[in-house]
């Protein structure tokens, strides 16, 4: 559980954020005039239709992709000056991802694919193997150890990109649709894991769905609506493990 | 990102697809064992050669009729009749040459050699008496003919170890009577086996005169051999030879002269130096191949990152920089054709070795199988840096990929 003191930590600040395409001339205005605060140990779910700029605000916020206009301010620190390595590093030490293709490296086994955010990282060699095996414990996966990550189930795989995600004990973990190509019942198990992390281990969660069930497991709610924020609010009836959406 | 981890990360890459990379490495492996081969057989075929010229001696001074060439046009210098009894004589005087041992004027032909149903092409040496003392070789049956032989053209010969094999077969040789061109010749002495590195192996030696009359039917001579009494007076020697000859052709330019003078190390020399640029010739050759293996790598690894696409925009997310994801490709590259080097080195030494083999026992040629160390290590350098070359502009894009679109790359 997140410690007290930090509950007001701004670790996420965006001011007027802009981003445009430009695609041979057309412009496409992904994001317009975004300014969001999101504070250390939170669960934000991020919502919106197809093209309402979730994605790229997901993908900006996680240091993947630069923006157009405006300032981001990632722990206090104001990112835009930063250089490519330097954006790399941080990635590595501060950020997890989860993603909806869960992006393993289908011919290595479980514990290589958790251990490979490691093999970037300053953390000593000697710490690898530990970490990587507590990852991986953490997310119920020890007898799948070694196995190829082409042999798993989807739910699975899912699993081994959290525990990717957690082995770098990164500040902040960005999903984008996690449960978006698993069946309801893995879809559940997964977002209940992600709940997990940020109840338990106090991580904090940015969480891109568009349905409205797995948003709800966060604590509050932002809405984009074409490159806007329509509405920030708090999540009144969250959801946990004991609400099942498995009918 | 740690090196031996991004070695280990680029040897996963070449492994998940084993085919893929057998292939793309065959153009290096070509390059490399076509370049091991042609260095290999080239100082083999060196040695050899070098080897029959070093067995004329070091004090061996060769007149040689025309301007001087190694080649084709050799041949037609053993028709020029720019040597004649008048140049023997006037070489054979003390105050012409002061420092010669021994003058001794050759005249070079051809033939069937004929013994009851025996046939053998040889190589008929017309000398005088003086072999023996030049070229160090004595009949280890017989003898060698002399100078009243010379005199007289008799019709006698002295024949190398493999004539002897070929017409006599174990029977006794010395005594018995052979036909070359129509004529016959008694056979005086048989030379002892020389190896087969040894033109001689292959010769009948006799008279120069009796070859004049009998074979060649020329007044003139093919070579004039002078040896100098020490290997000191090699260059007095040479230059006494070449003054004596001028006046006797009243030649004052030296750039028409019509005969060459020439040592053994200028042999030596010419020979290195034509075999090593041939050498050198082919195995450029062969590296043209390797330009194309390295096109091939090139395409490959161009492919390879497009196809993990997805793969670079994960490495970049979970926190790669461009210069890891670019050593990784480049390692990759490298990897791929420094394989294909030492696959080609081995490939390479083991062929060059059965060619000597088979060049040995069947051709039955002194050939002295050499693996060329120096290539070897060239290769492995050439193999690298092709790896290298070819390798960077894909690594390059892999390492420019932005990573949320690598990700987003279906």
């Amino acid at each position: 559980m997140l410690h007290p003191i930090y509950k007001n930590v701004t670790m996420i600040s965006t001011k007027n954020i802009w981003k445009v395409y430009d695609s041979e001339g057309t412009k496409t205005e992904a994001l317009r005039g975004v300014n969001l605060e999101i504070k250390k140990g939170e669960f934000v779910a991020i919502m919106g239709p197809s093209g309402s700029g979730k994605s790229t605000l997901l993908q900006i916020l996680g240091l993947l992709d630069g923006y157009t206009d405006g300032s981001y301010n990632f722990f206090g620190k104001d990112i835009g000056s930063y250089d490519q390595e330097k954006i790399a590093n941080l990635r590595n030490e501060k950020v997890g991802f989860i993603f909806q293709a869960f992006n393993l490296l289908p011919h290595e086994t479980v514990f290589e694919n958790v251990k490979l955010p490691l093999i970037y990282s300053e953390v000593p060699e000697s710490e690898w193997k530990k970490r990587a095996e507590d990852a991986v414990i953490s997310v119920g996966l020890e007898h799948r150890m070694n196995y190829q990550a082409i042999q798993l189930s989807g739910g699975e795989k899912q699993r081994v990109a959290i525990a990717r995600a957690l082995v770098n004990s990164p500040e902040v973990i960005f999903a984008d649709e996690p449960t978006g190509n698993l069946d309801s019942k893995s879809g559940q198990a997964i977002i209940e894991i992600i709940q997990k992390l940020n109840i338990e281990m106090g991580h904090t969660i940015i969480l891109i769905t568009h349905e409205t069930y797995t948003a709800e497991y966060a604590q509050r709610i932002i809405r984009l609506h074409d490159g806007q924020i329509v509405s920030d609010e708090k999540v009144l009836n969250r959801k946990t493990k004991a609400d099942s959406f498995v009918k | 990102m740690r090196f031996h981890y991004i070695t280990k990360t680029a040897i996963t890459g070449l492994v998940t697809h084993k085919s893929r990379s057998a292939l793309t490495i065959i153009g290096i492996v070509i390059g490399i064992t076509s370049i091991i081969l042609v260095m290999s057989l080239g100082e083999g075929a060196q040695n050899l050669i070098l080897g029959q010229v070093k067995g004329l001696g070091a004090t061996t001074v060769t007149v040689i009729p025309g301007k001087i060439s190694f080649g084709p046009s050799q041949a037609a210098s053993t028709m020029n009749d720019s040597l004649k009894e008048k140049d023997l004589s006037l070489l054979k005087m003390k105050a012409n040459v002061p420092n010669a041992t021994y003058v001794m004027p050759m005249v070079v032909g051809s033939g069937k050699a004929v013994y009851g149903s025996n046939v053998y092409q040889v190589a008929v040496f017309g000398s005088g008496e003086l072999v023996p003392e030049i070229f160090s070789i004595i009949p280890d049956d017989g003898y060698f003919f002399s100078e009243d032989d010379v005199r007289s053209r008799s019709s006698v010969v002295v024949i190398g170890y493999k004539v002897k094999q070929r017409l006599f077969e174990n029977d006794q040789a010395v005594g018995q009577k052979i036909r070359i061109k129509n004529n016959t010749f008694k056979v005086v002495g048989v030379l002892p086996e020389k190896g087969s590195s040894s033109s001689f192996d292959d010769t009948v030696f006799m008279p120069y005169t009796t070859t004049q009359q009998y074979i060649t039917g020329t007044k003139f001579y093919s070579r004039i051999v002078v040896t100098a009494d020490t290997e000191a007076n090699l260059k007095s020697t040479v230059n006494d030879v070449t003054n004596t000859l001028r006046d006797s052709h009243n030649i004052t330019d030296p750039d028409k002269d019509d005969f060459s003078v020439v040592t053994s190390a200028d042999i030596t020399k010419t020979l290195g130096t034509v075999t090593s640029a041939l050498t050198a010739f082919l195995a450029a050759v062969a590296a043209i191949s390797l330009i194309v293996g390295g096109i091939g790598i090139m395409n490959i690894m161009l492919v390879s990152v497009t196809e993990r696409t997805r793969e670079i925009g994960l490495r970049k997310a979970i926190g790669a920089t461009n210069k890891d994801v670019l050593m990784q490709f480049l390692l990759e590259a490298v990897i791929l054709t420094l394989t294909g080097g030492i696959i080609g080195i081995i490939l390479g030494g083991l062929l060059s070795y059965i060619i000597s083999i088979i060049l040995t026992s069947v051709l039955e040629l002194d050939w002295t199988f050499v693996f060329p160390w120096t290539a070897a290590i060239l290769g492995i350098i050439v193999a690298s840096l092709v790896g290298l070359v070819f390798g960077i502009y894909p690594a390059r894009q892999a390492s420019k990929k932005s990573p949320m679109e690598a990700l987003r790359y279906e």
